[in-house]
């Protein structure tokens, strides 16, 4: 690995790559990724298909789930930061570890970002591959284009605790709206009714409630087609959202060109 | 140095490559499975048929809870305010416990 990755000093022994294994799996890994994956000492892995998990233990039989660090009332915080400590050590041992995330692994990702940094400064070669995002999967599924109309993305949580600003007449993509404000892991969790509702209020300040917004599930098996629900705002409280759900808020109408800026291109 | 992958994954990754790109050959598993398992050029091994048999049985809403586990992000933000405004709160007490002391000096110089 470059110096550059460990800011110009001789890296270390240990080295770390994380990987992305797409939304479906095998299928939407890189190349690149299934390189790193069957050339690691090491490779942690945290995905949600069986069928992925079964194909990276082939790939590289040194290979050891994270997910076991996820449990039942637990605080994701501690969850990520358990994560991030297993692939430190891992690599301080000298090892040269790989860590495969489900989706883009530095998409939601907390433990990957945290492990690169922390590597980097103790003089470690530490990067990230990109992969295929749910947000990659939607624009193919839904036929989005965001050099069309603009697009902007934002956690659901934070959209709402931060108040974040943004222009209507862009399109919005919420992430994970299925876990608003959850706080720790528990099986069959869904979204609760109430915090739909403020986060609907929140929107309807900016769009009507006729307003037709898009509930986007990315296919997770290459069998599955994608799930695509359409619903009007006003709807959306009473929904069923699960936490793998992104919500798209298509644009209201468009903002009139400037003519000064029109004239300046032309 | 890493092991060699097995013949088995390599070819469970070619399969599921081709279950997404290739619409007659998805057709063709839909309507018959373990058929298409068995006449693949490269095989799998039994685990990994019953496996994927087991995964496509699977109803779209069913696999996406099997990944409601993992779902996160939320929670970083969430637990940062708190701590935020848990600190926040702790001053305040700091403050007050400088007055106390404060009105002690002023009750001290009054007696003297």
């Amino acid at each position: 690995m470059s110096r550059a990755a460990t800011g110009g000093r001789p890296p270390k022994r240990g080295s770390l790559l994380v990987v992305g294994t797409g939304i479906t799996g095998a299928g939407q890994t890189t190349l690149d990724a299934v390189t790193a994956i069957q050339d690691a000492d090491y490779l942690f892995y945290c995905v949600v298909e069986p069928t992925t998990e079964l194909w990276l233990r082939g790939l590289n039989p040194a290979a050891t789930t994270l997910s076991d660090l996820y449990e039942e009332g637990k605080a994701r915080t501690k969850t990520y930061a358990d994560m991030t400590a297993r692939i430190v050590t891992a690599v301080r041992s000298g090892l040269r570890v790989c860590v495969a995330f489900y989706g883009h692994p530095g998409v939601l990702v907390e433990s990957t970002h945290k492990a690169i940094r922390l590597l980097r400064r103790e003089g470690y070669a530490a990067r990230m591959l990109p992969g295929v995002s749910a947000e990659g999967c939607l624009f193919a599924d839904l036929g989005l284009n965001p050099g069309d109309d603009g697009l902007q993305g934002f956690e659901a949580t934070d959209f709402l605790l931060s108040r974040r600003k943004f222009d209507p007449t862009s399109g919005l993509i919420l992430w994970q709206i299925g876990a608003l404000g959850e706080t720790v892991s528990r099986p069959g969790i869904t979204s609760r009714p109430d915090r739909l509702e403020t986060l609907t209020r929140a929107l309807r300040r900016h769009y009507p409630p006729r307003h037709r917004v898009v509930l986007y599930y990315a296919a997770t098996f290459p069998t599955d087609r994608p799930v695509v629900q359409h619903c009007t705002l006003a709807a959306l409280p009473r929904a069923t959202v699960l936490p793998m759900a992104m919500l798209y808020v298509p644009p209201i109408a468009q903002r009139p060109l400037d003519p000064r800026i029109l004239r300046w291109f032309d | 140095m890493a092991k060699k992958p097995s013949g088995d994954a390599l070819a469970l990754g070619h399969f599921l490559s081709k279950l997404a790109t290739d619409d007659a050959f998805r057709e063709a598993f839909n309507k018959d499975k373990r058929g298409i398992m068995n006449a693949l050029e490269e095989p799998l091994l039994e685990e990994t048929k019953a496996a994927i048999e087991a995964r496509d049985q699977l109803g779209v809403f069913d696999s996406l809870k099997i990944s409601n586990q993992n779902a996160g992000g939320a929670s970083t933000k969430v637990a940062a305010a708190k701590r935020k405004a848990k600190k926040a709160a702790k001053p305040a007490g700091k403050k007050t416990a400088r007055k106390a002391s404060a009105t002690k000096k002023t009750a001290r110089k009054t007696r003297r």
